[in-house]
């Protein structure tokens, strides 16, 4: 009899998914580009945390007026210029960073987990069901995304709360497409009909089986999102419907800052350069991330 | 003897890739004559179909062939200029693939695509293709074939648009035809009739056909000559009755041991036990010899040459030798 | 033909659904919302009984099912309501603006189209080389660039550095006065051009290009991304492999074959990277003044003019509705298998 250790399907499922994971980071840490959007991405991170720590003028975000500072072009004491209260444009840069992760992730989240469920409930499903949530995707689709995120703001009232759960309106319908046609093609295959046949009921199918396969297109339109996200927070906090003054919002100080284009170029140069830099960070990371998980790519890849 | 239409010899084929360079064919060798069907068998992942691809120089970009000869008739196909395979393509040599239903291009009617091929081969005007396509499509035994020139692919059933691509295959009236696993895709009824209609047509147009499959059935019931693939190497070669009766090499028993006699009442059906091995750090003896059920020392060492055993037999295997 | 005319009659069926959801979205939108319209309606210095009579006057008093049907009948009709602020029906005031909305995010399509669709399918043939990693940053780049701050930065280096084109606005008011462009499209390039009109037609050139521009580079970066992964799609599809074993010639495969097979997602492409064109052109407008719905939606949400939000709102769904439907005719009648 063979001595060989028999693992229990859990762990077979496990293995398998760890060797995937390394599998992919590894060939995305071959990616020079994919490298640099992560350490960008560490690097912002670092910033948003350590933020009182790391600016040189930690109290500005507090909006204290120094208004005998009002509008100093980038000099060494405060390399980005300063604001209409004084206040140094650096600092606020970097705690602004805070709030455009924070946003970005939680407007992606609330997006994914609306929309990731439905799209499996109705790929699964099928039938009515299907044809009704897809009929509202469709709806929320046909709206061009930033208008639509725009009344929703309005609706709510302007702040930056508000601006991230209106974004998160205006994507989830992409998900549940995306969640959706995954979904529909699995539905056909044969584990299903076996998990039927020893009797899962049909949420336990969608919970452990169908749920955990659709993730990959996911996690990639995710990670692209996350840029967008960032991108569209902004827009909106320009316009005025997000985050209101005096919030370091990025959008925001560039909105400000276009009063003053001529005369303070600086105020709102900077902030979009971060804006810039962050976006691109996770565009960069999401698209080494789409390229690595590419099936097809993978098994004839030329050295 | 006649000079064979194909002779394939030692051909070295490599890929390169993510985890390291696929040494997919390992010298593999063996001859076709006119108006022979071949059928060349193996596991999946045994090189078959990269072998079939070689002869036309069709293999995937990362593909390198690395030494060998494939001389049809007497020219080296490998010393060929692009363009002059090309013609060759289609034309004196046709492929067909595994799956119809991905083959044909979906926005264009089949009497398009086949009228394309056939102008591009007998330099013909359009008018007079389409009237040779009707000829082909009666060859394939295809019902009404004016009125299914003019529909597009996903309008046809899987059976029907394999028989499409067999005629588009055979237009040109080529000497050789390779079908990789043509039958794989439909299921049994429609397959015993493809490998009928391409028996009459062997027959009746003198045509050599080189049949891939892995499956060792059709293998025995149509082919004249049957080469055994395993790993990038052929173990076994020679006439079909031969092998059948006399079956040299270990592995080709097994997989004539697999096949599902009506006679056999065992309750389990023999399987060859064991994976291919690993085809980017080869082994260094003969690759089956963690799956032989008759190793010896000497096969972990040392890999067996090809023995001629006669006139049309030859195989791989230390057993052999002695 | 028979299945193409089912489909379109299919797809014209769906579309009016759609639509009629999109107003009751809008319409369940505006009314959720916090402020009173009757109160804003007669402004600020309004005593009670006049916002009462108003309130009576708007409909506001009737059960909301009442209001949904006065709501469609009234769209349908054509009746959009006055604006809150202007004081003008607002499907006036949406015609008027909506065709400089329009030539905006056409020339940017258009730009960014011309761009971005050649660079996608030579970065797709050319792929894995230099050409085609540097044009995927360059995309990628396109794409996170905010379209508000990259206007911005234009005005700052065209207009006030090198001054060589205008701030902002749609044409000089100078030119405006001495050679006024007769209306005809309301699209200022068409107009000036047909009429002869060559000093508007440049100045209204020169006025276009920054925001355009502006509006162009998240398209761009799109177009090429989207183009280059439809092509590699198709340039690997199994049936040009087939092609090439039957021996036909590349370029045949190339310009007959895998072109018709890539137009399909290439008019797909074409109607997402539109959508994202007319979003960003309302960014645009702010940045530029550019008289067009954009800035319109803009003034009417600061003023709370909900007519107009309404109003806007729709007319910018039923563009992109109306896009996408033509569209996706034109893919059906290149490719069988959508009529599916």
């Amino acid at each position: 009899m063979s001595k060989v250790p028999v693992l229990t399907e859990e762990q077979e499922k496990r293995k398998a998914r760890f060797r995937e994971i390394r599998l992919t980071l590894h060939i995305l840490s071959r990616n020079p580009l994919s490298l640099a959007s992560v350490i960008i991405f560490v690097f912002l991170l670092f910033l948003a945390v350590f933020a009182p720590w790391v600016a040189p003028y930690p109290d500005a975000y507090k909006g204290i007026p120094h208004v005998e500072d009002k509008y100093k072009p980038p000099s060494p004491e405060h390399l980005f210029g300063t604001d209409y209260l004084g206040r140094d444009v650096l600092s606020l840069i970097i705690f602004g960073t805070r709030l455009s992760l924070m946003a970005g992730f939680t407007i992606v989240a609330i997006a994914v987990a609306i929309g990731w469920p439905l799209g499996v409930i109705a790929g699964y499903i099928g039938g009515k069901v299907d044809d009704v949530i897809m009929r509202i995707t469709d709806m929320f689709l046909a709206f061009p995304s930033l208008v639509l995120a725009l009344v929703i703001a309005f609706v709510l009232g302007p702040s930056l709360i508000n601006s991230m759960i209106a974004i998160s309106v205006a994507w989830w319908p992409w998900y549940t497409r995306l969640a959706r046609a995954d979904a529909a093609s699995l539905r056909e295959r044969a584990f299903v009909e076996a998990s039927k046949a020893i009797g899962l009921s049909d949420w336990t199918i969608m919970l452990q089986h169908i749920l955990p396969n659709t993730m990959s297109p996911i996690v990639v339109q995710a990670t692209m999102d996350l840029g967008t996200a960032i991108l569209a927070e902004a827009g909106l906090s320009f316009l005025g419907l997000g985050a209101q003054p005096p919030t370091p919002e990025w959008g925001l100080m560039i909105s400000m800052g276009r009063a003053v284009t001529f005369s303070a170029w600086w105020y709102a140069t900077f902030p979009g350069i971060f804006i810039f830099i962050t976006a691109m960070a996770f565009n960069l990371l999401g698209d080494g991330l789409r390229e690595a998980l590419d099936p097809k790519l993978r098994r004839i890849r030329g050295v | 003897m006649t000079s064979p239409l194909l002779s394939v010899e030692d051909l070295r084929v490599h890929f390169d890739t993510y985890e390291g360079v696929v040494k997919a064919l390992d010298g593999v060798g063996f001859e076709i004559l006119d108006g022979e069907m071949f059928g060349l068998v193996g596991e999946t992942g045994c090189g078959k179909t990269i072998t079939a691809l070689s002869i036309i120089r069709l293999i995937p970009e990362n593909g390198r062939i690395i030494e060998g000869k494939i001389l049809f008739r007497t020219e080296n196909l490998l010393d060929r200029t692009e363009e002059e395979m090309r013609r060759l393509r289609g034309g004196k040599i046709s492929m067909i693939f595994q799956d119809p239903t991905v083959s044909l291009n979906p926005v264009f009617t089949v009497g398009q695509q086949i009228t394309d091929v056939i102008a591009v081969h007998q330099h013909v005007e359009r008018k007079e293709a389409a009237e040779r396509a009707v000829e082909a499509f009666k060859l394939v035994a295809l019902a009404d074939p004016e009125k299914t020139l003019k529909l597009y692919p996903h309008e046809l059933s899987g059976g029907m648009q394999q028989r499409v691509i067999i005629a588009m295959a055979l237009s040109s009236n080529p000497d050789m035809l390779i079908a990789d696993e043509p039958t794989s895709s439909v299921d049994v009824t429609i397959q015993a009739q493809l490998l009928k209609r391409l028996l009459e047509i062997k027959s009746s147009e003198n045509l050599a056909i080189l049949l891939i499959t892995h499956n060792m059935g059709i293998v025995a019931e149509t082919c004249d000559k049957v080469g055994v693939m395993y790993a990038g190497n052929v173990v076994e070669m020679g006439a079909m009755r031969g092998v059948l009766k006399n079956p040299l090499h270990p592995y080709t028993k097994g997989l004539l041991e697999a096949i599902p006699k009506p006679q056999t009442r065992a309750k389990r059906l023999p399987i060859v036990k064991g994976t291919i091995p690993d085809l980017i750090n080869r082994p260094r003896g003969c690759a089956f010899h963690p799956r032989c059920p008759y190793t010896m020392e000497i096969c972990r060492d040392e890999k067996p040459a090809t023995v001629e055993i006669d006139q049309d037999k030859c195989v791989a295997c230390h057993l052999v030798k002695r | 033909m028979a299945d193409l005319r089912r489909y379109i009659a299919k797809r014209l069926i769906q579309t009016i659904i759609i639509i009629l959801g999109i107003s009751a979205i809008t319409f369940f939108l505006a009314r959720i919302a916090p402020s009173d319209p009757a109160a804003l309606w007669v402004g600020i210095h309004a005593r009670a009984e006049q916002i009462e009579r108003a309130r009576a006057e708007l409909g506001l008093d009737r059960p909301l099912y009442v209001q949904y049907y006065i709501y469609i009948r009234d769209l349908i009709g054509g009746n959009w309501g006055i604006s809150y602020r202007t004081r003008r029906p607002v499907i006036e005031d949406i015609m008027n603006y909506l065709p400089a909305s329009l030539e905006l995010a056409i020339i940017g399509q258009i730009i960014a189209t011309s761009i971005g669709i050649p660079l996608g399918v030579i970065a797709a043939s050319k792929k894995d080389t230099r050409i085609d990693h540097s044009s995927r940053v360059l995309a990628i780049a396109a794409l996170s660039v905010p379209v508000f701050w990259i206007g911005i930065l234009l005005q700052i280096f065209f207009a006030r550095t090198l001054g060589i084109l205008p701030i902002e606005g749609r044409l000089d008011l100078h030119i405006a006065m001495t050679n006024p462009i007769h209306e005809i499209t309301g699209f200022y390039l068409i107009d000036s051009l047909v009429t002869g009109n060559f000093v508007a037609f440049t100045d209204a050139l020169k006025h276009i290009i920054l925001p355009a521009v502006a509006l162009a580079a998240y398209s761009t970066g799109l177009s090429v991304r989207m183009t280059r992964s439809t092509m590699i799609e198709v340039l690997r599809e199994k049936y040009l492999k087939t092609a090439r074993a039957f021996g036909l010639p590349e370029n045949q495969i190339r310009f007959k074959y895998a072109l018709k097979n890539a137009i399909v997602p290439t008019l797909m492409v074409l109607g997402i990277s539109f959508s994202w064109s007319l979003t960003g052109a309302f960014l645009v407008e702010v940045i530029f003044n550019w008289p067009g719905l954009g800035t319109y939606l803009w003034r009417a949400i600061l003023a709370v003019d909900y007519p107009v939000i309404v109003g806007i709102t729709i007319i910018a769904a039923f563009v992109i509705v109306f896009v996408n439907l033509v569209l996706d005719l034109a893919q059906a009648w290149i490719d069988p298998r959508v009529r599916l």
